[in-house]
């Protein structure tokens, strides 16, 4: 417990991966066996700093990158929670040493010597020796650990100045002042570097997100929703949508694309393709039979008509003949007709 | 189509008379193609034995014209484009002899060739006089 204690009760500057506005740092356990470390996070990092990478992102994509104030805040409030989830220990703690552990924490950071922006209550380890003298001498002093209020310069003790005091007591006041200001410089650059590197690493977890997000999603689609998708619409597509498209849209192509494509395409088939193509057939020895063969049973057609013509015209001369005479021929042998009907 | 297996005298006279039209440009051809080509190639002149042979020739073309034609397959143009086929009388196809007189009669007595097709009118196997006379039928070639 006591090894728990020490690296979660003084967390100093951590990095930002592992110090987080909603970070579930370990809690040691007041009593009972020791219990290991449980930190859940999600497969590409902590859902807060996702959150925040995707807002990083958007505010980027719309062209209006995070501000330095922002950056700022980010690390102010992690140092804020940070320092609140130590008080929360605290309180799980027991109260008296709860409270000697806030008071520790006090003394220590009101100390004048104590440059550190981010001070956390010391340690057993770290504790000073003096500490019951800075708890009575610094601890509750005016609020002089306000750094807002020191780089105002509201807090200047006038009250404990009266007129027509001595110079010293003013330069040092003066100077107490200074410190204010560089601690709380300090500070600033501290949170806003842990700000950056919190953004930093919120951006790559949101881009890790998404990406394995939309990859995911991909396959699942591809696997799940496309099939489903395909399966349910083509019947319907095939039954309905396409007859409606083509019935919609085959007289727009006959009255309308088809004409300009023939009056487009004419030209250029008159100038290169026709000669071609004639080229080709009269050298095609396959349309010359054929054209021989057409034009053959063209002639042969024409002679047969007047084949029979002449025969027809040969009966009914016989006819008038014989009218006209009165007699005729006797008829053929029968053989002979037979031959000619056949 | 005629009720007859034999050639009328409509289909005769058509046939006799593409076979005039044949013979005239036949006999145009022979009788000046040669001497006019002569000419054309030779600058004095056809010679008076050359016009002589193609008048020869060309009073045998008429002739040779339906002996040839005749005895070959048994159709002269006209008897082509008509439809028409001469034979023997026994159904076979004429001898060279027998087409060469048979094409001697008629040229040479024209006149009497023509009176004679009337034959055909009356005869029960529209045979012309020369026809009963060189023992010849004239018949309807069917396809």
């Amino acid at each position: 417990m006591s090894g728990d204690e020490s690296t979660s009760a003084h967390p100093a500057v951590d990095p930002p991966d592992e110090s987080w506005i909603w970070a579930e740092a370990p809690l040691p356990a007041a009593e009972g066996p020791v219990t290991p470390d449980v930190t859940v996070e999600a497969p590409h990092g902590h859902p807060g700093r996702i959150v925040l990478g995707m807002a990083v992102l958007a505010a980027e994509r719309l062209g209006a990158p995070a501000s330095g104030a922002v950056v700022v805040g980010i690390g102010f409030a992690q140092q804020t929670a940070d320092n609140l989830r130590q008080l929360a220990e605290r309180f799980v703690r027991p109260p008296g040493r709860a409270a000697l552990r806030t008071i520790e924490w006090a003394a220590g950071r009101t100390g004048p010597e104590n440059d550190d922006p981010n001070p956390r209550p010391p340690t057993d380890a770290n504790r000073p020796t003096n500490w019951p003298e800075r708890l009575t001498k610094g601890a509750f002093r005016n609020g002089r650990s306000n750094p807002r209020r020191l780089a105002k310069g509201t807090f200047t003790n006038q009250s404990t100045f009266a007129p027509g005091q001595d110079l010293a007591a003013r330069v040092a006041n003066s100077a107490a002042v200074a410190r204010g200001r560089e601690r709380l410089d300090r500070a600033v650059d501290a949170a806003r570097t842990r700000g950056q590197a919190t953004m930093d690493t919120g951006r790559a977890e949101a881009s890790a997100f998404l990406q394995d997000s939309i990859n995911d999603g991909m396959a699942w689609a591809e696997q799940q929703a496309v099939p489903q998708m395909v399966d349910g619409l083509v019947p319907h597509l095939v039954d309905t949508v396409v007859p409606q498209i083509v019935d919609g849209i085959v007289p727009h192509l006959v009255e309308s694309v088809v004409p300009q494509l023939i009056d487009g395409v004419m030209p250029e088939i008159r100038a290169r393709v026709l000669p071609v193509l004639i080229d080709d057939l009269t050298h095609d020895p396959q349309l010359r039979e054929l054209v021989v063969e057409q034009s053959r049973d063209v002639v042969g057609e024409a002679a047969q008509q007047l084949r029979t013509a002449t025969a027809s015209a040969d009966d009914r001369v016989e006819q008038v003949f014989r009218r006209l005479v009165g007699g005729g021929r006797a008829d053929e042998d029968p053989a002979e007709r037979a031959s000619s009907d056949g | 189509m005629s009720t007859s297996a034999y050639a009328g005298l409509v289909s005769r006279l058509a046939a006799l008379a593409l076979d005039g039209l044949a013979i005239t440009v036949a006999v145009l051809a022979v009788s000046s193609l040669p001497v006019v080509t002569w000419e054309s190639v030779s600058p004095r002149g056809a010679p008076e034995w050359l016009a002589g042979l193609c008048t020869v020739i060309a009073w045998l073309t008429p002739w040779a014209y339906f002996t040839v034609l005749w005895w070959l397959g048994g159709q002269t143009v006209g008897d082509f484009v008509l439809g028409v086929v001469v034979e023997h009388r026994d159904g076979h196809r004429m001898s060279l002899l027998h087409s060469a007189v048979r094409a001697a009669v008629g040229l040479a007595l024209a006149p009497i060739w023509l009176i004679g097709l009337l034959a055909v009118l009356w005869d029960r196997r529209r045979r012309a006089w020369h026809d009963v006379l060189l023992r010849t039928d004239v018949r309807y070639k069917r396809a």
